[in-house]
């Protein structure tokens, strides 16, 4: 892993597009402001790793299955909504 | 144009309801283009196909059916990725999963789709609300909880 060091207000580039500033030091937090183009996931890397479990467990799912378990509970859930 | 699927065959949609995920789903970020299949008639289910992955699909659902307080702030960038004026042009969907060994139906409410139904474009978000579940129980999908499931939504 490539190692800097930044103070408030300084920057990284990474590649043509991408940029990364240190906005602001409050004891242990800091604020970090992103500029990216819009085909670019950023995430807190906390809630990208859960996103991600999820979805690979969600993906493709076994059709007919969770089909048939869909099915009957279909009407419950517009009942209740 | 016509698509090749795993699950439906090859079927011919329209260009028109093609949704387009610049950035794909967290995990599937070689798949863009999603189009959405009604599972089957007045179910709040659907069907979300990859149309460029055969094999690659999701169950997903309307969040507000199963929270109706349910509701996502979308940041300027979102909007501006979205191509949205404002939230109001924009739905969410979560994607729905079975757990632990086929116990659990779940709903992802913590991470979900923001469609453009204008635009047709749609990207996964991350809420910061803890109280929306990357797990949102639908169903326990033993038989006997089925059944109070059953009684519960029902009353």
């Amino acid at each position: 892993m490539l190692v800097l060091s930044r103070k408030q207000g300084e920057g990284i580039t990474i590649g043509d597009n991408l940029k990364v500033k240190i906005l602001d030091i409050k004891g242990r937090q800091v604020r970090i402001g992103i500029e990216a183009p819009p085909d670019y996931f950023i995430y807190r890397e906390e809630v990208y790793e859960k996103i991600l479990v999820e979805n690979r467990k969600a993906a493709s799912p076994d059709s007919e299955k969770i089909e048939s378990i869909v099915n009957n509970i279909s009407g419950l859930i517009q009942k209740k909504g | 144009m016509l698509i090749n699927t795993a699950k439906f065959g090859k079927i011919e949609i329209e260009t028109e309801r093609i949704l387009t995920f610049s950035e794909g789903i967290i995990g599937f970020d070689h798949a863009k283009r999603y189009v959405l299949f009604d599972m089957a008639k007045e179910s709040p289910f659907k069907w979300l196909q990859a149309v460029d992955d055969p094999v690659l699909c999701f169950i997903i659902i309307d969040p507000t059916l199963l929270k109706p307080d349910y509701s996502v702030s979308v940041s300027k960038e979102d909007l501006e990725s979205l191509q949205a004026d404002t939230a109001e042009d924009l739905g969410s969907v979560a994607i729905v999963s079975v757990q632990d060994d086929s116990k659990q139906l779940t709903a992802n409410i913590r991470g979900p789709l923001i469609i453009n139904f204008k635009t047709r474009r749609a990207k996964q978000i991350a809420l910061q609300d803890q109280d929306y579940s990357l797990r949102h129980k639908i169903l326990q999908l033993d038989d006997a909880s089925v059944e109070c499931e059953k009684a519960a939504l029902n009353g």
